[in-house]
């Protein structure tokens, strides 16, 4: 069961080891409680992790590479890099177990250092509502990890960012394809709790001052929410009664060099 | 210089010098017969002294004759351990010359070369005259140890050696020449040869060598005033033939079969002026095993014969016509025979290698096959005869196993696994068979085909028709090194990997939800019993 999800999408391949040390530096520089302690390439993950066997935790930095945190805060994370010939974005992601561990100024910290470092197109840190598991599994960003369809899981790519944008969510990094998909002056005019632009000219837009309002006032985050699309709202969020074939805006994104 | 130890052809021209057969035994050093250093086992190699560079001035230096071990015949190189057989010779066997005087005259000589005397119409010596009126030797009662045979002149080591001997082709009997061929070391190098002389070889009525037969360089030198020398050698075929009318030497035990002609490498220069006989044995380094100091008391250096052996005539042959022979046609002998001891030394190694080969051989085909073979012999034995217990060791033979979350150990888990396996081909076929039914125009069969990814691995997917598709009845789906094989493979090829999942199936990893959403693909329930699609 995962609380917190936390993703950044950045168009840069991040392959190289170089950026997997900046990855796990600024990891630990803004949530250094919260640094894994296992990494692999695939599961189960049985390497011990740590900053000081850096180099032999990404001696294989290629493709993906998991790690997770198997005591409190228990977490987990992956880092898939782009991978052969074809652009995508490298995602990011870090699964907090439980919403109690959740340091809000720490992942904040994290998103916007890691979106402007890594030139972000899109960041988020959201908790799942039950009201928009259904929008969710509609656009593909949510889904089942269970059969019991209790434990569920966000996650976006690339492919549904070329069709839609899946929703926005507690926190928000547009990046510079919305910013010029959405125009600056409307993201820093979103009704929000905290926007923010940062020094890259990506906007931080925070629905609500606490995550937890997610879980304690879902409906009336849900209003928020609905506010800030509907301002947004330049037929580049997923509609469930458009559906999916339905032509949204998208933006062009460009592509860092590929290094290999 | 050549090392004994590795050289097969040594191990060939020692076994032949200094036991079986006579023969020489050359020294390496190539030194004066005074500086009589043990057998080293280290021998110039036959290219080294067929065509080497000119030894020193020494000219023969290092050429001894000895006796060999056991049987009369010439020895090159010294054994100073044991005198006494060298003293063992008779004193015919010293003097035996280099050539007949026939050769000479059928032979041409080479330029430059001045022309011997033409030897007068026979006219036998006394000496020789008394040779030859004596009556003939008993015939031995030595039997050859190698072969067996009872030892007579001539007779042994002709068959062994004929078909080696190339160079015999100046008029002495094949036979001759054949005797003692692999007991001689290869010539030397022919430049440094001296011409050979008649004159310098001792006549056959020469009791015992002179006494300044280790004449040390100075005396060599003399014999090189001609600047230009000529290979010359004394060779076996240059040794004159044995009577017609008999053995002209005594038997020595009854060995005297075993008297090899000498294969001495005399070198000589060139155009050596002639010079008597005497004196040029004096000069020369070459000498044989026997031959002692002249300066010593004769008794000493004649050693007492053996009791059976009758005082010897001598050589009745004088040596002529040496210096006849045709430089060119000694080189190809030198040459021939080099090339005949490379051949034996090939020969050598070629089987020793075989033998290691086949030892190696062997070795493996004993401790892997044949150990393979009986275990799997063992396991049929036994379950044949008691299957139940066999297979029961078996399978607890197994380590303890996860299986469905729950620890599992020996049988039961592989219970478990096998009904797992069945349970998921079954399921696989349900799939692969709705899969058929599904697409109307291609009938999707098991894929038998390995993808690869550099770096991951190798793995087959179930399913690789437009797009990887994985068929997994498992309780939990982890991101295993399967598929992230296949999803890498996707994701590298832009083609969407599915996961395709039975209705056991409880949780699917979020990694493995990750890959398959970064491909584009989708995760399927099946159900068998309904046969449908849904999504997880």
């Amino acid at each position: 069961m995962t609380d917190v999800f936390f993703e950044i999408l950045s168009p840069l391949p991040l392959n190289r080891h170089q950026d997997a040390r900046r990855l796990f530096q600024l990891w630990a520089d803004n949530a250094f409680h919260f640094l894994p302690n296992r990494w692999g390439l695939y599961e189960p993950l049985r390497h011990h992790f740590s900053l000081s066997t850096l180099d032999e935790a990404i001696r294989t930095w290629e493709y993906a590479y998991h790690v997770k945190r198997t005591v409190s805060p228990k977490l987990s994370g992956s880092i898939f890099m782009q991978y052969g010939p074809h652009r995508d974005h490298t995602t990011w992601t870090i699964c907090l177990k439980n919403i109690k561990d959740f340091e809000q100024p720490s992942f904040c910290q994290l998103l916007e250092c890691a979106a402007a470092i890594f030139s972000a197109d899109l960041g988020f840190i959201h908790k799942i509502t039950d009201a928009e598991v259904s929008r969710g599994r509609a656009n593909g960003s949510i889904s089942f990890l269970d059969a019991a369809h209790t434990e569920t899981d966000l996650f976006i790519v690339t492919h549904r960012l070329n069709k839609f944008l899946p929703d926005i969510y507690w926190t928000t990094v547009f990046g510079n394809p919305y910013v010029q998909l959405f125009s600056r002056e409307r993201l820093l005019s979103c009704p929000a709790y905290r926007v923010k632009e940062l020094d890259n000219g990506s906007i931080v837009v925070q629905l609500t001052p606490e995550l937890k309002d997610i879980t304690a006032e879902e409906a009336a985050f849900e209003r928020v929410r609905q506010e800030a699309r509907n301002h947004l709202n330049n037929d580049a969020f997923f509609d469930l009664a458009k559906g999916l074939d339905y032509p949204y805006r998208v933006p062009e994104f460009v592509w860092g060099p590929l290094f290999h | 210089m050549f090392d004994y130890s590795f050289h097969p052809y040594l191990r060939w021209l020692r076994g032949r010098s200094q036991g079986d057969s006579p023969g020489f035994d050359i020294d390496r050093y190539g030194l004066p017969p005074q500086t009589l250093l043990p057998h080293t086992g280290n021998f110039p190699s036959p290219e080294s002294q067929a065509l080497s560079p000119s030894a020193p001035s020494t000219g023969l230096a290092g050429f001894m004759v000895e006796q060999p071990n056991e049987v009369p015949g010439f020895r090159v190189g010294q054994q100073n351990d044991e005198p006494g057989r060298e003293r063992t010779w008779p004193n015919g066997m010293e003097t035996a010359a280099p050539e007949s005087a026939n050769i000479a005259q059928t032979l041409g000589l080479p330029p430059g070369v001045e022309e011997p005397d033409q030897p007068a119409p026979p006219q036998l010596p006394e000496w020789l005259h008394t040779v030859i009126t004596m009556p003939v030797p008993q015939l031995s009662t030595a039997v050859d140890p190698r072969t067996g045979r009872r030892i007579v002149p001539y007779e042994p080591l002709i068959g062994p050696v004929r078909s080696y001997l190339t160079t015999n082709q100046n008029g002495r009997r094949s036979d001759d020449a054949l005797a003692y061929v692999e007991g001689t070391n290869p010539l030397p190098d022919p430049d440094s040869a001296e011409a050979p002389s008649a004159e310098r070889w001792p006549s056959s009525d020469m009791p015992i060598w002179p006494a300044d037969i280790n004449a040390g360089p100075g005396a060599s030198t003399a014999q090189h005033a001609d600047p230009e020398p000529t290979p010359e050698a004394v060779t076996r075929n240059t040794w004159p033939p044995p009577p017609k009318d008999g053995w002209p030497y005594p038997e020595t035990d009854g060995i005297r079969g075993e008297v090899a002609w000498p294969a001495v490498v005399t070198p000589q220069p060139v155009g050596v002026a002639p010079v008597p006989s005497v004196g040029s044995i004096a000069d020369s380094n070459l000498i044989l095993a026997n031959a002692g100091d002249v300066e010593e008391p004769q008794t000493e250096q004649q050693m007492p014969l053996p009791q059976n052996q009758p005082v010897e005539p001598t050589n009745p042959v004088a040596p002529t016509g040496l210096a006849s022979r045709p430089p060119e046609q000694r080189d190809e002998q030198a040459l021939s025979r080099a090339l005949e001891d490379h051949r034996r030394a090939a020969a050598d190694q070629i089987e020793q290698l075989v033998g290691t080969i086949a030892t190696y051989g062997s070795r493996v085909y004993e401790d892997s096959i044949l150990k393979a073979k009986d275990d799997l012999a063992r396991l049929a034995e036994r379950l044949r005869n008691d299957p139940g217990e066999t297979v029961l060791s078996i399978l607890n033979s197994f380590p303890q196993t996860r299986v469905e979350g729950k620890f599992v150990g020996g049988l039961a888990a592989v219970l478990t696994i096998l009904a797992n396996a069945k349970r998921g081909l079954e399921f696989e076929r349900a799939v692969l068979h709705a899969l058929s039914a599904a697409s109307e125009t291609t009938k999707i069969n098991k894929n038998t085909s390995k993808i690869a990814v550099e770096g991951l691995g190798r793995s087959v997917p179930d399913v690789l028709n437009r797009g990887i598709r994985e068929i997994k009845s498992g309780v939990e789906i982890d991101d295993s090194l399967q598929l992230k094989i296949q999803a890498a493979y996707a994701q590298l090829f832009r083609i969407p990997f599915s996961l395709i999942v039975s209705p056991t199936t409880q949780r699917i990893s979020k990694s493995v939800r990750y890959a398959v959403e970064k491909t584009g693909g989708t995760i399927q329930r099946f159900d068998p019993a309904t046969g449908t699609f849904t999504p997880f």
